[in-house]
């Protein structure tokens, strides 16, 4: 009897531990990208990735992690989501940059549109993540 | 200064409907691990259930075989097929179903007395019914085998006047539209109606797979068929009146989904413009009612306009163009940007967010990977509304009659796996 209480209680340990772990992970996921903006600016690091990673690592983190399903899955499409947000934000506008002015028609444009266009990828990160997440069950509680 | 104010107060709206958005998918998701079913507690009122049809051949034979499979006692139940002044062979094939079964009835309209819409045919309908509750569904629809005792069951309390079920589609793996029409109805009813009935709002009667007590409807003078939705009209009455309406998400009927753009755009145009005749009949009688609380009347009031929203949506991101372009300043580039990300990312973000988590609460996560697609049909409403308003305040201003277009029905999707 005693060691099968060990037992449970070394079970709801090793439970409590790995939770702690999953959380500490994921809030350092969360502030690293806040924090990452008081660094000095650099070209691939700028101001709409920090803004719209976090945004989406916010959303994210709030909205799936809480669902019952895979936690490396979940984990590895939000890595996969920053990484694309990098592509998009960092990569893509280089290629814009020399067209870009700072008061031209063309630069207006694209701060108009690129909060759109960030929704789309955000959108479907999101969807993508609760896709491979597993179904809900129903307890069967019903009066 | 006028342009950036209508900025600030089209933005905070939108912002509003997003928090509603998010708040009804967090209660749902938080009180969805429990069935609650209503038992009936032996209650089995005599019940009427109208069928209005017009030109509806390919799904009348369907929705017939149906009504005779459900297990609710025949001797109790009163099936009436309103024949709409049909030109095709809708009123033989009722015709067929009545010879063969006592509890089954049809009601024929001349072709100059039909097709001035639902509201008018179902009036119709009401002076055959006998039954203390009236349930109606539309000929395209193919309902659970026990719906009849799960939709009267919430009838028990006296105070209940209206009743809706849930709406599934049977159509969906037809093609795109259909899968995000399905997605649409996952989002509208599974999340929408049971957080507004977990959460005593308004849920909102769809004029089909629901029902009515009798009783009452026929004491506020029947359906208004001057209304385009005359389900939604029927809600805020009922509940102006005092009574409540209840949504049932176990009680389910199969619909067949618009299969086209073209389709699409005339049944959301007529929602569209019903639910704005709506907003202005129910608007001030809901803020000064007496009958509703706090809570019921702002829920009433965001549900009226919500067919505006997608106008102001885009009225909101012309005048961000319209602000950003004039001059770059800071202050217009903040006043323009700050609202556009939070929509884009939180606002934007919240329906999608109501549909994903009805679609998991339905345990089907898979066909969410099309969710993103639901785009392009945001943009598409944007249109139809905003055509619709137009439309809307046209007619007012030449006093023209706004005329029911039908929606077409195919009898596809005969089986749903």
């Amino acid at each position: 009897m005693k060691a099968f209480n060990v037992g449970i209680r070394a079970e709801t340990l090793k439970k409590k531990s790995k939770s702690l772990v999953k959380a500490i992970i994921l809030l350092a996921f969360s502030i690293s990208l806040p924090l990452m903006s008081l660094l000095p600016k650099s070209r691939f690091i700028n101001g709409n990735f920090i803004a719209y990673t976090s945004a989406f690592n916010f959303l994210y983190i709030l909205t799936l992690f809480p669902l019952k399903g895979n936690f490396t899955r979940k984990f590895g499409v939000l890595i996969l989501g920053d990484l694309l947000s990098f592509i998009w934000n960092s990569i893509y506008p280089l290629f814009l940059f020399p067209f870009l002015h700072e008061n031209n028609m063309l630069s207006r444009l694209f701060w108009f549109i690129n909060p759109i266009v960030n929704a789309v990828w955000i959108i479907s990160m999101w969807s993508l993540g609760l896709s491979l997440i597993a179904p809900f069950k129903v307890e069967e509680t019903a009066n | 200064m006028i342009l950036e104010a209508l900025f600030l107060i089209f933005s905070a709206i939108i912002f509003l409907y997003a928090v509603r958005h998010l708040l009804f998918t967090i209660v749902v998701l938080r009180r969805s691990n429990k069935a609650n079913e209503i038992s009936s507690n032996n209650f089995c009122p005599s019940v009427s259930i109208l069928i209005p049809a017009r030109n509806e051949e390919k799904v009348m034979g369907r929705i017939l075989k149906r009504m005779v499979e459900l297990t609710y006692p025949k001797e109790k139940l009163q099936i009436i097929v309103i024949n709409d002044g049909s030109e095709d062979r809708t009123g033989v094939i009722a015709e067929k179903f009545a010879e063969r079964h006592r509890n089954i009835e049809v009601v024929h309209r001349s072709p100059k007395e039909g097709g001035r819409g639902k509201a008018s045919a179902m009036n119709e309908g009401l002076k055959h019914a006998k039954g203390e509750i009236v349930l109606c569904f539309d000929a395209d629809y193919y309902p659970q085998v026990d719906i009849v005792e799960k939709l009267v069951a919430p009838f028990a309390d006296p105070k209940v006047a209206l009743v809706q079920g849930r709406i599934l589609v049977i159509n969906e793996p037809e093609n795109l539209l259909t899968r995000l029409i399905a997605l649409e109805r996952v989002g509208g009813y599974r999340v929408g109606q049971q957080a507004r009935e977990g959460l005593g709002l308004i849920p909102l009667f769809g004029g089909t797979a629901g029902g009515f007590r009798r009783e009452i409807i026929e004491k506020l003078g029947g359906l208004d068929d001057n209304v385009l939705a005359e389900d939604t009209d029927l809600t805020f009455r009922v509940c102006l009146a005092g009574y409540r309406v209840r949504y049932l998400n176990w009680a389910e009927s199969y619909e067949e989904a618009v299969h086209d753009l073209r389709s699409y755009w005339h049944q959301r145009l007529r929602w569209a413009i019903g639910h704005m005749q709506c907003f202005f009949k129910h608007l001030f009688p809901v803020i000064k009612s007496k009958h509703l609380n706090f809570r019921q009347k702002l829920d009433g009031i965001f549900s009226l306009n919500v067919y505006f929203i997608p106008v102001i949506t885009g009225i909101a991101w012309i005048l961000g163009g319209i602000l950003l372009f004039r001059g770059f300043s800071i202050f217009n580039a903040v006043l323009c940007l700050i609202p556009f990300f939070a929509y884009s990312t939180v606002g934007n973000f919240a329906p999608f967010f109501e549909i994903g988590i009805g679609m998991y609460l339905d345990g089907r996560t898979k066909a969410c990977r099309i969710l993103p697609l639901l785009f392009p049909l945001f943009l598409y409403n944007i249109l139809i509304c905003s055509f619709a308003m137009m439309k809307l305040c046209i007619c007012k201003l030449l006093g023209k009659e706004i005329k029911w277009h039908k929606t077409v029905h195919y009898g596809r999707g005969k089986s749903y796996n």
